[in-house]
């Protein structure tokens, strides 16, 4: 009997990510019927997106990088589907610009959405919120100052988005992992209620795939090479019916390269995602040859009974952050403490308020006549981390005999805080939204490809 | 001369033996995993990941990185994986940890030199 095979392409890693040569690869080579994946959520990122502003912007850096009038039409005689987390907090309105866009190439792409992840107005119904680590209740202040509250979400919306007819799914706070699951429930008809091993493997792949090339890429640079790291291309994973993972690249992979982007941010024998917790314990990864790797044994136990929520919030300081390149007898002869006083007395002397302690100075390095320091500087009020940054040339010209190392520049201190909430404050909320008159049913030449 | 949790890393454990990854964009702990490579025979491969399981200790790693850690060992992989609580706290410049890994492994290849 041979094998079903879900072939699943990382095309995106992270929010302007524009190796465009990634998507093309991914569209021209795919077999009819595969999948596309793109991640785009660091949590960071909804720091970034929180104006309407800032969305438009990356809603059409999305558009016009990834989804030009040839790849679109790659996709669409190839009847490939794509599903992405680019729509950040307004999935809803990334993936109308989406079917815009599409119906402005003239490509009948069909678009969905999936939604009520977002729950930035709904603050007052998640309870206390308490701390995933701490166990500390959301502190009012954080409340006050909140930038957004998202719902980090499995996959069976897309999936349902997706055997409803849509081509391209866009999410929200979806996981990364829960991209390529999505896939793969579609391909082979998986139920989330379902086999937990099966739905384990489809989370797996999702992790390899997740962060663009991180799990083909080698592991230390010594001995590669550079040209050959430059052309990498995003990996593909296959998942077979029963559960078993492939992972390639025509750049190459390696079961250590593999292994070390398995790991990546993992910190117990469980991998936790909304669908399905997957226990890594037995997991046996096997180099297959220079460009394809399986992983075996992956063994799924039952879903988390709540949900994870991302919050963020503004906090209570701003850092002004440098490099200065500084004469290296000056350095040697006052050290990282009397650069401290020195900048702490210029900073004060021109109206900024800062403690010396707020100041941290940090020895980077020597060449034979300067030394390099990264300079971080703590303030309370914006206000004087702009006065602050004010007095820095006057430092370098009337002080130090220095310059800039690299421009500084002031950063908002965000306040990343994470909780549990029950599922059913979240899943009767999520919705999907199809952006595209149905257009018919494609001849399905699934068929033809997607066998190995 | 001073001492280092890294004067007991053991001999058989060469650099080229090793690899390991870091990294975290997800909070204030990061974790690296260390694996063992380039090693014909699965007896030898788990001999060389034992001798890393033992000396990777909890205690040994809170001392080096100055932070709780947690160890977990993977041995159908041959990889342990240590998990630093709350270390990115204090990072200035690798905020996500991506050189920590590394750095361990430097740091175990220079006492394996200065010991040879």
């Amino acid at each position: 009997m041979v094998a079903t095979w879900a072939e699943i392409h990382g095309v995106y890693g992270f929010l302007g990510d524009q190796l465009y040569k990634g998507m093309v690869d991914a569209v021209f080579s795919s077999g009819v019927g595969g999948y596309l994946v793109a991640d785009y959520l660091s949590e960071d990122t909804f720091q970034i997106m929180k104006t309407k502003l800032r969305r438009e912007h990356f809603f059409e850096t999305f558009l016009e990088n990834m989804l030009e009038s040839v790849v679109a039409r790659g996709m669409y005689d190839r009847r490939l589907k794509m599903v992405c987390n680019a729509g950040a907090l307004d999935p809803l309105g990334c993936a109308r610009k989406l079917a815009n866009h599409l119906q402005g190439l003239g490509i009948p792409l069909r678009v969905a959405a999936v939604t009520g992840d977002n729950l930035t107005d709904r603050l007052d119904e998640l309870g206390e919120l308490r701390h995933i680590s701490s166990g500390e209740p959301m502190p009012g202040k954080y409340r006050r100052r909140l930038t957004s509250v998202s719902a980090y979400i499995g996959a069976k919306e897309a999936t349902q988005a997706l055997a409803e007819g849509a081509d391209i799914v866009v999410a929200g706070r979806m996981t990364d992992a829960g991209l390529a699951l999505a896939c793969a429930a579609h391909a082979h008809g998986w139920s989330y209620g379902g086999d937990v091993h099966r739905l384990a493997a489809g989370v797996l792949a999702g992790q390899l795939l997740s962060c663009g090339g991180q799990c083909v890429r080698p592991v230390e640079l010594a001995g590669s090479d550079p040209a050959a790291v430059g052309g990498l291309i995003y990996p593909t994973a296959w998942v077979s019916e029963e559960g078993r993972i492939r992972v390639s690249s025509p750049s190459g992979a390696t079961r250590e390269s593999v292994l070390s982007h398995l790991f990546y941010g993992i910190s117990q024998r469980e991998f936790i995602d909304p669908d399905v917790t997957v226990d890594l314990g037995d997991v046996e990864v096997e180099s297959l040859s220079l460009a394809e790797v399986e992983v075996r044994g992956v063994r799924g136990l039952p879903r988390p009974e709540k949900l994870r929520v991302l919050i963020l919030c503004s906090g209570d300081s701003v850092t002004l952050k440098g490099m200065l390149q500084v004469p290296l007898s000056d350095f040697r002869a006052l050290g990282t403490d009397g650069f401290r006083r020195l900048i702490g007395a210029r900073l004060r002397g021109g109206g900024s308020l800062v403690a010396d302690e707020g100041i941290d100075v940090e020895h980077l390095g020597d060449t034979h006549r300067t030394s390099s320091i990264f300079l971080s500087i703590r303030f309370g009020q914006k206000v004087y981390a702009k006065i602050g940054r004010g007095q820095l040339p006057s430092l370098l010209v009337s002080g130090i005999n220095g310059g800039y190392a690299g421009m500084p520049r002031i950063e908002h201190e965000t306040i990343i805080w994470d909780a549990l909430v029950a599922r059913s404050l979240v899943e009767p909320h999520l919705q999907v939204a199809h952006m595209t008159e149905d257009l018919g049913d494609p001849t399905d030449l699934r068929s033809q490809g997607g066998n190995r | 001369m001073t001492s280092s949790p890294f004067d007991t890393f053991p001999r058989d454990l060469l650099p080229e033996l090793l690899y390991v990854s870091s990294g975290e964009d997800k909070g204030d702990d990061v974790n690296f995993a260390i694996g063992i490579r380039g090693v014909d025979g699965m007896a030898e491969r788990q001999r060389l990941f034992e001798l890393l399981l033992a000396w990777v200790t909890q205690e040994r790693c809170q001392e080096i990185l100055g932070a709780p850690c947690l160890v977990v060992p993977f041995p159908k992989v041959q990889v342990v994986n240590v998990v630093a609580l709350g270390l990115l706290t204090r990072e200035r410049f690798d905020k996500q940890g991506k050189g920590l890994g590394r750095g361990f492994l430097e740091l175990a290849k220079k006492s394996l030199a200065a010991a040879s």
